[in-house]
């Protein structure tokens, strides 16, 4: 399984346009790469180079506007920039997850369900689900008190972790990470990175970006690199 | 866990309220920008609305009071007759009904077994005349249930499961708050476990935590029963929590339509930008 | 036809056989139809003295009952009246010898045999009325058998007191189809249209509307699978059935006669029946009880 291509990613452009302001926003142009399975991939590059964007390009939380994004899913090959909602959807249940900076979840929720909840969608059942969650928030090491909390109440890092927790317990087959550090102090940096590192060992492809370049050295096995796009005027 | 057929396939559904003239709805519309006809007065209320819904899947209905989306309910629920377009429903396997077209008698059955609905306003969802456990009881009467032991053992259960206490369930609605009121209309509606929930504008009005706690239980019932459901919502919080895929409605129709993280996030007609800026 | 027979005209006699013939056709279901003015208040029983004028023949014996009474002042009035119209028409006050019984509030105590026809005067036709205030909605649901909210009304009962607390006007499904307001009788006496061997003939002068149960029809009234439905029990504080004061029967519907200073005393409502179980002594006073052959 390890090194196969889970993700093939191919002439991907997307801009944005702002119709009340009348201007467009270059997004990204032309990119392509491939992603493996076993394997961190870093997006590296300036700020304003689109990292963001392709992950949600992918995620299909943007709408792709060219090229191919391949997804070898568990139902055989799907190009996420093209298919069907309901495919992009069933994608998201089973192949595709994506930890992002901001946890959105439902606000009575406690931690160890909003953890566990990737699994109920996917037909786990409740207890086992919730056994591997919480195995997951111990190995990032969330406090236990916090587990049958709501994620509302707690600190920037203390979310994180269980944003990260929910996207390792769900072990798709790839895994978009967004800065899943950013606000992690170095102690609980150090988990996280161990426990990626272990999702990829376990043969899930991982495509992430990295605050910290010292992190994708630490981290990643293959690197794509960005540029910023050039400032276009608006096609219409 | 595969399902291939939609549990509803809405094509073309339009209603327009009036005589109606061959213009209507060329000439109304999100680029006319009205949906009342110039020609011949005629409220275009929805044109040429399609979409699918899949089983268990929840589709929000987003947009400004007056763009449509409670008449698109209204028809689904069978409350209205469209004037065109068809809206086939999946009632079981090889076994399905255009709701466009379809008998009075079939059409109560599947309001009061198949469908479920829960009001912005609990006077048009609730009978304050009687109690809450009669209030459950009537859609199980409904239903065909006639041992009265099994009535008040399944209305309890629900209300427990609606999160009001059981002790509440002889007294009457009026008693209770707008939080219990909504949940009192949810456990009415989803009692005779329907394969489709109509739920419109349920949490406006209502306090933020009593808001949340009803959003909660809405998704939890959904995982539960396993229903499709149609949310009908101008609050973009309730949309983002609830549904899955949106359709953004303006004027009688449809301008977008798309995964809802995409719709608010990337949003690509000038309505929605517009919407999606002026909530953030 | 029958000109000058009955006070009604030809148009309406036969305009309420039709009709009658219709609800006999569709058990349970209420034919509108165009109530006439008669010399008689509407609310005094102006749908049953239709019915009994537009089908009356001159060699029917006829008996009106009000309250288990034959001799009140409502019954005595309209068998006046209709005696006086239908000439020929003779009148009784035993059941067993009637052909024609125009009652309101009760069925007779004896068994009804086949020949025989039931009128009943009803206030109300329309068992959803009290659930519904909507005509046209109470119509759509008859048309769509939807009678939720009746058992809603009995669940509420069950909740409040336990039973269901209808004394009278109990809703009753005819034919497993329409459930019916079988007029003010009292719950005693719903179950003696089940399978009866003669025709029950419902008309509502006010409110324009004719019902029938045909004879041997399903008549089922509204009751929950684990609640079954009950007659009024006539028990007294030991849980002993109370016996008629007169006749001593305790089998039969009875009335609480308020006694100064002392207990209630209870009697057969149906005077006809306490009467020919005492073999009708001194040969009652009615008067017209001379009427029999």
């Amino acid at each position: 399984m390890t090194g196969s291509c889970v993700l093939t990613v191919e002439d991907l452009a997307k801009h944005f346009v702002l119709h009340q302001q009348g201007r467009s926003i270059p997004g990204i142009r032309g990119v392509s790469f491939t992603v493996s399975a076993g394997r961190v991939t870093a997006l590296a590059g300036p700020s304003g180079a689109g990292k963001s964007s392709i992950l949600k390009c992918i995620h299909r939380t943007y709408l792709p506007e060219a090229g191919r994004i391949l997804l070898d899913g568990h139902a055989g090959m799907v190009d996420l920039a093209h298919c069907e909602e309901r495919e992009v959807l069933l994608a998201r249940r089973h192949d595709l997850g994506f930890v992002t900076q901001f946890l959105h979840c439902l606000p009575r929720q406690p931690a160890v369900d909003v953890v566990a909840a990737p699994l109920v969608v996917r037909g786990v059942g409740s207890t086992e689900a919730r056994e591997r969650a919480v195995l997951a928030l111990r190995r990032l090491d969330l406090p236990e008190r916090l587990w049958d909390l709501p994620p509302a109440t707690f600190s920037g890092g203390e979310r994180q972790r269980v944003n990260l927790a929910r996207g390792l317990v769900a072990r798709p087959r790839l895994l978009l990470l967004d800065e899943p550090t950013a606000s992690l102090d170095p102690q609980a940096t150090d988990k996280a990175i161990e426990a990626i590192a272990g999702l990829a060992g376990e043969g899930v492809a991982i495509l992430a970006i990295f605050h910290d370049p010292d992190l994708i050295d630490r981290l990643a096995q293959d690197v794509v690199r960005l540029t910023r796009p050039e400032e276009a005027p608006c096609a219409a | 866990m595969m399902n291939t057929t939609p549990v509803l396939e809405v094509r073309n559904l339009t209603r327009i309220h009036g005589r109606g003239c061959d213009l209507c709805r060329t000439s109304t519309g999100d680029a006319a920008g009205t949906n009342t006809c110039p020609h011949c007065g005629s409220v275009v209320a929805i044109a040429d609305v399609s979409f699918d819904l899949w089983p268990g899947e929840i589709l929000g209905l987003m947009g400004e009071s007056g763009s449509g989306k409670s008449s698109v309910v209204r028809l689904l629920h069978l409350d209205d007759r469209p004037t065109a377009g068809t809206a086939r429903f999946q009632e079981a396997p090889g076994f399905s009904h255009d709701l466009a077209a379809i008998d009075e008698a079939v059409a109560r059955r599947l309001r009061d077994t198949r469908f479920g609905m829960v009001h912005q306003n609990p006077h048009l969802g609730l009978n304050f005349g009687v109690s809450a456990g009669g209030n459950i009881a009537e859609r199980l009467l409904c239903a065909g249930e006639r041992s009265y032991a099994a009535i008040r053992a399944l209305a309890g259960g629900l209300l427990v499961r609606t999160e009001i206490p059981r002790h509440r369930m002889d007294h009457q609605p009026g008693a209770f708050s707008g939080g219990m009121q909504q949940r009192l209309q949810i456990a009415r509606a989803i009692a005779p476990s329907p394969g489709l929930l109509f739920l419109d504008e349920v949490t406006t009005g209502l306090d933020l935590s009593v808001q949340a706690r009803i959003l909660d239980l809405i998704l939890e019932l959904q995982r539960e029963l396993g229903a499709a459901m149609i949310v009908v919502s101008h609050d973009l919080g309730v949309i983002r929590l609830l549904a899955q895929r949106t359709l953004v409605l303006r004027h009688g129709r449809v301008v977008e339509a798309g995964l809802t993280d995409q719709i608010l996030e990337d949003p690509q007609h000038p309505y929605t930008q517009q919407l999606v800026g002026a909530a953030l | 036809m029958n000109q000058g027979f009955g006070f009604l005209d030809d148009l309406a006699v036969r305009e309420i056989r039709r009709g009658l013939l219709k609800a006999l056709a569709i058990p349970g279901y209420q034919v509108p139809y165009a109530s006439r003015e008669m010399p008689v208040a509407r609310g005094f029983g102006t749908g049953g003295l239709q019915i009994s004028l537009a089908i009356a023949l001159p060699r029917d014996r006829l008996k009106v009952i009000d309250q288990g009474a034959d001799d009140s002042v409502n019954a005595v009035a309209l068998r006046r009246f209709i005696e006086a119209s239908c000439p020929g028409l003779e009148t009784t006050t035993r059941t067993v010898e009637a052909t024609l019984i125009q009652t309101r509030h009760r069925i007779p105590e004896q068994p009804l045999s086949p020949g025989q026809v039931m009128v009943y005067q009803v206030p109300y036709p329309d068992p959803l009325q009290i659930v519904e205030p909507s005509e046209s909605r109470r119509r759509r649901c008859h048309a769509h058998g939807d009678y939720a909210r009746l058992w809603v009304r009995l669940y509420e009962d069950m909740v409040r007191f336990n039973e269901v607390a209808i004394s009278n006007r109990y809703p009753a499904r005819v034919a497993g189809r329409y459930v019916i307001d079988p007029s003010p009788i009292p719950r005693f006496d719903v179950l003696k249209l089940h399978q009866s061997p003669v025709a029950h003939l419902f008309g509502a002068g006010r409110e324009k509307k004719l019902y029938a149960v045909p004879p041997y029809t399903d008549v089922e009234p509204l009751a929950f699978s684990d609640v079954p439905f009950a007659v009024e029990p006539f028990r007294d504080a030991t849980g002993a059935r109370r016996t008629c004061a007169r006749c001593g029967a305790a089998d039969t519907y009875l009335d609480e006669l308020p006694q100064v200073g002392a207990a209630s005393r209870w009697q057969c409502n149906d005077l006809d029946r306490c009467a020919e179980r005492l073999g009708y002594p001194g040969d009652s006073d009615h008067d017209e009880h001379h009427a029999g052959p």
